[in-house]
């Protein structure tokens, strides 16, 4: 696996969500640990943009299901 | 005027961050408050999906579907072996709490400031050139400058001396070291050039 490591992982809501369940270890391992750059959340905050708690590294902003 | 001994002083330094990360599960950082506010002026609140933590697990269960299609599960990391003790690390924060948060850092610099006796300047760096130089509306105006560049570096660096040096460098997250050294060893450097030149 890759040591790359995304810098916002300490703060960000959405990684703290993926630690507690086994089957969102996905995004961990595609996003936060690998290729981070094209998180949409991290994008959105370099870019000095509000992260919507609902949105997922895909862009794909959550909803009620 | 009295200082606190310097030993006291990294005790409460700690005391605070690490409070701040055991309430709040995120590190202190005052320019990243900062940037927060500035961003709510510029691009308005950050938007609230009014969802709880488990309609969010079940949302992003059904995204990850959609993503990764049926993933098998990850060796399961220890928190998930039972029941979370605390919800996940909630990402939004009010403006309200980052005000409360710029009130209390500012009235606590005040109350140390007046049980310490009061307010002066000491111009250890200030030699006869420099306080020719730099006396009255030049002084401003560097304090101005130099205020600026801070603020840059800082955006730059993605985090000041409380993000980085206090909250990152005790996590020893590399880029926090790095950041640290580079301005830390920049003062250093400032201060002996003002210090040799003027």
């Amino acid at each position: 696996m890759s040591d790359r490591k995304c810098s916002h992982m300490d703060n960000c809501g959405m990684y703290a969500l993926f630690n507690y369940s086994a089957t969102l270890q996905v995004w961990k391992i595609n996003y936060c640990t690998a290729d981070y750059e094209r998180c949409e959340r991290y994008k959105r905050s370099l870019e000095g943009r509000p992260v919507p708690q609902n949105l997922m590294p895909n862009g794909v902003l959550l909803q009620k299901t | 005027m009295t200082h606190l001994p310097f030993w006291l002083g990294g005790i409460a330094l700690a005391a605070v961050a690490f409070g701040h990360w055991l309430l709040l599960r995120r590190s202190m950082a005052v320019s990243g408050r900062i940037t927060s506010l500035v961003n709510r002026v510029r691009h308005g609140p950050e938007p609230e999906p009014g969802m709880s933590v488990e309609e969010l697990m079940a949302a992003a269960a059904a995204a990850t579907q959609a993503q990764f299609g049926e993933v098998p599960p990850a060796p399961a990391p220890a928190v998930t072996t039972s029941a979370p003790a605390r919800a996940p690390a909630p990402a939004h924060q009010g403006t309200l709490t980052h005000v409360i948060w710029f009130v209390a850092v500012t009235t606590g610099g005040a109350l140390s400031m007046l049980l310490s006796g009061g307010w002066s300047a000491e111009g250890l760096l200030r030699g006869q050139t420099f306080s020719a130089l730099f006396q009255g509306p030049l002084g401003a105006a560097a304090l101005f400058v130099g205020g600026t560049l801070v603020g840059f570096g800082t955006r730059m660096a993605g985090g000041c001396t409380s993000g980085h040096g206090l909250g990152g460098v005790s996590r020893l997250q590399p880029g926090s070291l790095a950041a640290t050294a580079a301005f830390f060893g920049m003062g250093v450097v400032t201060s002996f050039l003002l210090g040799r030149l003027l």
